[in-house]
């Protein structure tokens, strides 16, 4: 990945489902025939024409400024996979080292504000969108309100929060809510038995039974939000997967939650996975996608490589990931990491030649320990599967 | 013109757009409204 490159190139995908190929355009999907299809698997030239007549590659244009904003980066969980961790930890096992500690504050929060006035200007959007980000941001829920409600005068049209959900209550979702977060991701770490081994407390004990109450609880007090629920894979869950698809399905509304899986990539911190990207797990994942969406969880169609607006489009250009101390990366991953700083939001970017080492794009670090044409084969069927399943039973 | 008098070059014609029409892909859905942001990138986001 390059700092200069400006232009948000979607990448098409033609995968092999059961019956027919299908086409993933950054306009839309079609489901192609052999006949479509050249020798070597490329698009036809007629079939190419076809879809580009009917706009599958059209790139809706870029409206808003996506900003992420680390509210702290500390953390009451000790994950042992955690990308925010510097080593494992040698002792109890729940208290890793992590990334120096920083808080945001309220004259900070009118540095970011400020310096995304100035990107927006730039690239001449008007619509802001926030990711409210850590550590667990909500570790600093003034931080959180004062941000969004201050960001209305900036154009914030929506925001979004990754959070683990430990501190979550209906009045600081419905208080969100009404300053315009409308998604939240949470991640589990597979059936409560597993789950409460891998997501621990810093101070020790398992999270999955406050996690799913407070899910449940908030996703009552504000019905606005959609729940996006990462269900991470590894050796350590892989057999209870299945019974956490039941489990969340009877205790949450599974209409307002998207439920999606994937597997714990190592951030360079020696966290092994014995999961590997094999036709075991391709059959696993598609049957537990299968099953979340027969259970009501909202389906997500598989689309083509679409860029990410905050890392893949130029220097801060559509977005940008702000420190809570002000510094600014250029992804989430290396946030709060000081070999990885590009700038800070008072100072702006710092220039192209002394960034462009540190740029790096979502998932560049990942070690993932196959091959990368494994990884892309897994996703490729198992996108695949989803999409039959999703046409076969009317829902694409 | 009366159905009888269409020239053979325009039957042809309709007849390969009709073709075309049958060979073409079928879209199955469009995403024209859809924006991409950090938050559904694909991120490997584990907080």
């Amino acid at each position: 990945m390059t700092a200069d490159q400006h232009v948000l190139n979607h990448r098409e995908r033609i995968i092999q489902g059961k019956e027919n190929w299908w086409f993933l355009g950054a306009g839309g999907v079609a489901r192609l025939s052999d006949r479509h299809l050249a020798s070597g698997g490329a698009l036809a030239p007629r079939a190419e024409r076809q879809l580009r007549a009917q706009g599958l590659y059209v790139v809706a244009p870029r409206r808003s400024y996506s900003l992420t904003v680390l509210t702290t980066t500390a953390c009451n969980l000790g994950c042992g996979y955690c990308f925010q961790n510097v080593a494992q930890d040698e002792g109890s096992g729940s208290r890793p080292p992590r990334i120096a500690q920083a808080r945001l504050t309220s004259s900070r929060i009118t540095s970011v504000l400020e310096f995304a006035r100035r990107q927006m200007a730039a690239a001449e959007l008007e619509k802001l969108h926030i990711m409210l980000f850590g550590g667990e941001p909500l570790l600093n829920p003034r931080g959180c309100r004062e941000l969004l409600a201050r960001a209305a005068d900036y154009g914030l049209t929506d925001a979004a929060m990754t959070s683990n959900l430990t501190l979550l209550t209906p009045e600081i979702a419905r208080e969100l809510a009404d300053l315009g977060l409308r998604s939240v991701q949470v991640t589990f770490d597979g059936a409560q038995p597993d789950h409460d081994l891998i997501r621990i407390r810093r101070s020790g004990g398992g999270t999955y039974d406050a996690i799913v109450a407070n899910l449940a609880a908030a996703s009552a007090a504000a019905p606005e939000i959609v729940w996006s629920l990462r269900v991470n894979v590894s050796h350590r869950n892989v057999e209870g997967i299945d019974a956490l698809l039941e489990q969340l399905a009877g205790a949450v509304d599974p209409a307002c939650c998207r439920v999606y899986f994937a597997r714990v990539g190592d951030v360079g911190i020696g966290y092994l996975n014995g999961a590997r990207h094999d036709e075991d797990l391709v059959a696993r994942f598609c049957r537990w996608q299968r099953r979340a969406v027969d259970l009501g969880f909202i389906a997500t169609r598989p689309r083509a490589h679409t860029p990410c607006a905050t890392c893949q489009a130029g220097v801060g250009r559509y977005g940008a990931v702000v420190n809570a101390d002000g510094t600014l990366s250029s992804c989430w991953e290396t946030a709060g990491k000081p070999d990885w700083q590009v700038g800070t939001v008072t100072g702006g970017y710092r220039p192209a030649e002394q960034i462009s080492g540190r740029w790096i794009a979502c998932e560049d670090t990942y070690q993932y320990g196959d091959e990368r044409r494994a990884v892309v084969s897994f996703h490729d069927a198992v996108d695949a599967d989803l999409l039959d399943y999703l046409h076969a039973t009317g829902r694409l | 013109m009366a159905e009888s008098e269409i020239s053979p070059e325009e039957i042809t014609s309709e007849e390969t757009a009709e073709q075309e029409e049958l060979d073409s892909p079928e879209v199955v859905a469009h995403s024209l409204d859809e924006e991409a942001l950090p938050e559904d990138c694909g991120i490997n986001v584990h907080l």
